[in-house]
Formats: C-alpha cells, sequence, structure tokens
C-alpha cells in the first residue's frame, strides 16, 4: 500500500488536469497582450496621478515627488558616470 | 505498517502539524542564511566582492563566483549543511563571491557592458591581489554566467585558470514562456518604473507565470509534511529567497529584451564594449552544469553553450534536477558538487 494520502493523491490527479490548461492561458498570445494592457493601464493611472498631486504641490511652491524622482535620476547618472570613472582610474594605475 | 501503528503515526503528526502551522500563522523568524563567515574585500557602488573566511586553504588559484542579477546571492549559502559555499570551503578552494546588491535608480542606466567591462575585471584583479595569485577560476551562476562569458569573450587575456557555467542560458529564444513574454508583445517601457528599474515585484510576476499554480502546490506540499521541522524551516529558506527578488537595472533589461529577440550568443552577433566578440575564441577549460528539470533556464535554451565555446578542454554535465536542486539539496551535495569540485581541483594546484 503507497504512503501518499489519499486526498494528496486527488490533488495531484486535479492538478495534472489543470496545470496544463492554466499553463497554456497563460503562455497564450492573448495573456501577453493583456498583461501588456494591463502594465500600460498602470503606468498610464500612475502617471496621471502623479501629474494631478504634482500640481497641488506646485501651487504651493513645494517640490513633488516626481521632482525628488527626477533629481534622482539625475544624481543616479552621475554616480554611474563617477562610479565608471572611478574603474577605469583603478585600472589605469595597475 | 498495521493499521494502528499509521493511525498512531497521523496522530502524532497531526499534533506536530497543529505546533508548527501555529508557528507559522503567529509568524516565526524564518532560519538565518548567507551565515558562511565572509569580508567585504572589494566595494563599487552597490557591488560588492566578499571573500569567505578559510583557515585550510589547499587549492591554488582562488575561486570567484558571479552571481545572477536575479533574486539574492545567498542562495549558494543557505543552511549551515546545505552550502554551495560550506563545500567548496571544506574541499579547500579560497572562495570569492561578487554580489551585485539591490539596484536602485543610480543603477539604471547600467547595461552588460559595465558588469562584463568594469565590475568583472575589476573583481578578478582584486581577487588576485587579495590572494596573491596569478589565476583564478571563474564560476558564474544562472545570469552570472551569461555575464562572465561576456568578460572572458572580451578578455581573451584575462588571468582565468578555468571557467563554470551553472544553468546559463545560450539560446535565448528557447527561454520558454520568459522568453515568450519579453520577445514577443509585451513592451518592456512599460514595465520600467520611474526609477529607471523593472521592479522586484514585476520581476516575481514573471517568474510566476512560468508555474502558474506552482504556489498553490507549494502549500498542498507544505500542509503534507508540516509535521516535519526539517521541511519547515527548508520551506521557510527557500521560499524566502524564491519571493525576495530584486530590481533589475533598466539598461539590462532592455538589453536582455534585444538579447531574446535577436538571440546573438547562437548568431555569433555578441557585441561587448563595442567590440564583435565570440564564444568560440573562449579557450580556457570550461564545464557547463545544466538541469533537465529546470523550468526558469529550460534544457533546450542552455544545452547549446558547451558546443559554442571554442576551449578544448570543455565538459558539460546535465542532471535530473531542477534550477535550485543544482545547488542545494541532496542531488547537489551527491552529485553537481563533487562533479564541480572535481574539475576545479583537476585544473589547480592542491597543496597535500
Amino acid at each position: 500500500m503507497t504512503d501518499t494520502p489519499g486526498w494528496r493523491r486527488a490533488f495531484d490527479a486535479v492538478e495534472r488536469t489543470v496545470s496544463p490548461r492554466v499553463e497554456a492561458l497563460v503562455h497564450s498570445d492573448e495573456f501577453a497582450r493583456m498583461t501588456a494592457v494591463i502594465a500600460r493601464g498602470r503606468r498610464l493611472a500612475g502617471s496621471r496621478a502623479n501629474a494631478i498631486t504634482a500640481r497641488v504641490w506646485h501651487l504651493m511652491n513645494l517640490p513633488a515627488s516626481t521632482d525628488v524622482q527626477r533629481l534622482r535620476m539625475q544624481v543616479g547618472v552621475l554616480d554611474r558616470e563617477i562610479r565608471r570613472l572611478s574603474v577605469q582610474l583603478d585600472r589605469d594605475s595597475r | 505498517m498495521s493499521v494502528v501503528e499509521r493511525v498512531r503515526r497521523e496522530v502524532e503528526r497531526n499534533a506536530l502539524r497543529a505546533r508548527n502551522g501555529i508557528r507559522l500563522a503567529a509568524g516565526v523568524r524564518p532560519p538565518d542564511v548567507g551565515l558562511t563567515a565572509k569580508e567585504i574585500v572589494w566595494r563599487k557602488g552597490r557591488t560588492e566582492l566578499w571573500r569567505y573566511r578559510n583557515e585550510q586553504i589547499r587549492v591554488s588559484p582562488p575561486l570567484l563566483i558571479v552571481y545572477s542579477l536575479f533574486n539574492r546571492s545567498y542562495i549558494l549559502d543557505l543552511q549551515p549543511g546545505n552550502s554551495f559555499v560550506e563545500h567548496l570551503l571544506n574541499a579547500g578552494f579560497d572562495v570569492y563571491l561578487l554580489d551585485f546588491g539591490i539596484p536602485d535608480e543610480r543603477d539604471a542606466g547600467n547595461t552588460l557592458d559595465d558588469y562584463a567591462d568594469e565590475y568583472l575585471p575589476a573583481a578578478v584583479d582584486r581577487v588576485c591581489r587579495v590572494s596573491h595569485d596569478e589565476q583564478v577560476n571563474l564560476l558564474g551562476y544562472c545570469f552570472g554566467g551569461v555575464l562572465s562569458l561576456l568578460y572572458v569573450a572580451h578578455h581573451l587575456d584575462a588571468p582565468l585558470r578555468s571557467l563554470t557555467a551553472l544553468t546559463t542560458p545560450a539560446d535565448f529564444q528557447r527561454l520558454g514562456q520568459l522568453g515568450d513574454l519579453l520577445g514577443g508583445g509585451l513592451d518592456i517601457e512599460t514595465l520600467i518604473d520611474g526609477d529607471g528599474n523593472v521592479p522586484a515585484d514585476i520581476v516575481l510576476q514573471g517568474f510566476r507565470t512560468l508555474r502558474p499554480i506552482g504556489e498553490i502546490t507549494q502549500y498542498v506540499d507544505l500542509w503534507e509534511r508540516l509535521w516535519s521541522d526539517e521541511y519547515v524551516a527548508a520551506y521557510q529558506s527557500m521560499t524566502g529567497w524564491a519571493t525576495e527578488q530584486v530590481p533589475l537595472p533598466g539598461g539590462v533589461a532592455r538589453q536582455i529584451v534585444d538579447m531574446v529577440r535577436e538571440n546573438p550568443l547562437m548568431t555569433e552577433r555578441l557585441v561587448v564594449g563595442g567590440d564583435r566578440v565570440q564564444l568560440s575564441d573562449i579557450t580556457v577549460p570550461f564545464l557547463h552544469v545544466l538541469a533537465s528539470r529546470d523550468h526558469i533556464i529550460p534544457e533546450a535554451a542552455a544545452a547549446p553553450l558547451t558546443g559554442l565555446v571554442g576551449s578544448r578542454d570543455k565538459h558539460e554535465l546535465r542532471l535530473d534536477a531542477g534550477h535550485v536542486g543544482l545547488l542545494v539539496g541532496k542531488t547537489a551535495a551527491k552529485t553537481t558538487l563533487p562533479t564541480i569540485i572535481d574539475f576545479l581541483k583537476q585544473r589547480s594546484r592542491v597543496k597535500p
């Protein structure tokens, strides 16, 4: 007699039937397109909300999170340049 | 086993299940990971080079492990007794690990060239200096294998004794679902966040689509073996690792999409640092270890790699394991690790 409990054998049987179908659905072109639409929608909604809140903060002469984000990105670009230069300097000094 | 014995066992197991279930529900702290003693010997930005402490170094040259750009590197040093790094240290290696940390907006512009042309050469140089050796054994795990290949192909004079790639893709058009998503209709720009990186939760969702009901099966497995303290600890550390993704630098994400579309490793159209490079120019002794049940890097995507590398001294080990099972657990301890250790030792100096 096998040691696997009955409920587990039942689950495995259901899983074997359901799994390929769910995988086929998730791996379909329609799913990829839907994912892209949702991602685009999320991005659009996020940027709209950011634009509205930014306008409110700007009315009070205060920086919005998008301004801070933009500054952080600019600092990030500079940081990367410095990092690359310092690695190149290390290499040249060897 | 008699009926009475089976009933008794089930009663005992249910009591243990209840205890462990309450512990999990109460949010008991997951086991500590990455415990092997180490020190940081080099740091640049978020990237760190670790040297693991070993009083019994018997193998030279040192071994540099290049970790992937996905997940956290502690999978290579999961727990005492179940640690790839620990096995290597016990075998007498001087082990270093290059960890790229958690990218933020300062890494958004990073491209594969940054890793292959900047970080890896600097790390190899630092390893040689710290260990007072002229060469290094290089080992790349998963995407770290790709970075290592790019580095070696573009630095043919690199001071390497050998190159080992673990479950490393070569044919990006046979990556399965992940490749279909990236190479198909998905616009990568829609996934890149305000900080210029693909957020960790998006990366995690991408991996989850590879096994859509895998999480349900995991819970069922957990329920079945909830009575085992050992299993619960392993479950906590493994699920912790699997869900602990890091953001992917936007520059790298765009290049990965290009790699899926153009398949440069297969078509010899690989460009690193503005130069066209070929894997067939690599001549250092080479080992590729791949797993036949790998759902992240399918066997079909990894299999062509050994043929593409030009080394005369090249070997391939295919194991009946999954992506993680290759390095963690009993299969790893019995097969993968002894093979890797043997390959490296045969190409190194071993002190008696």
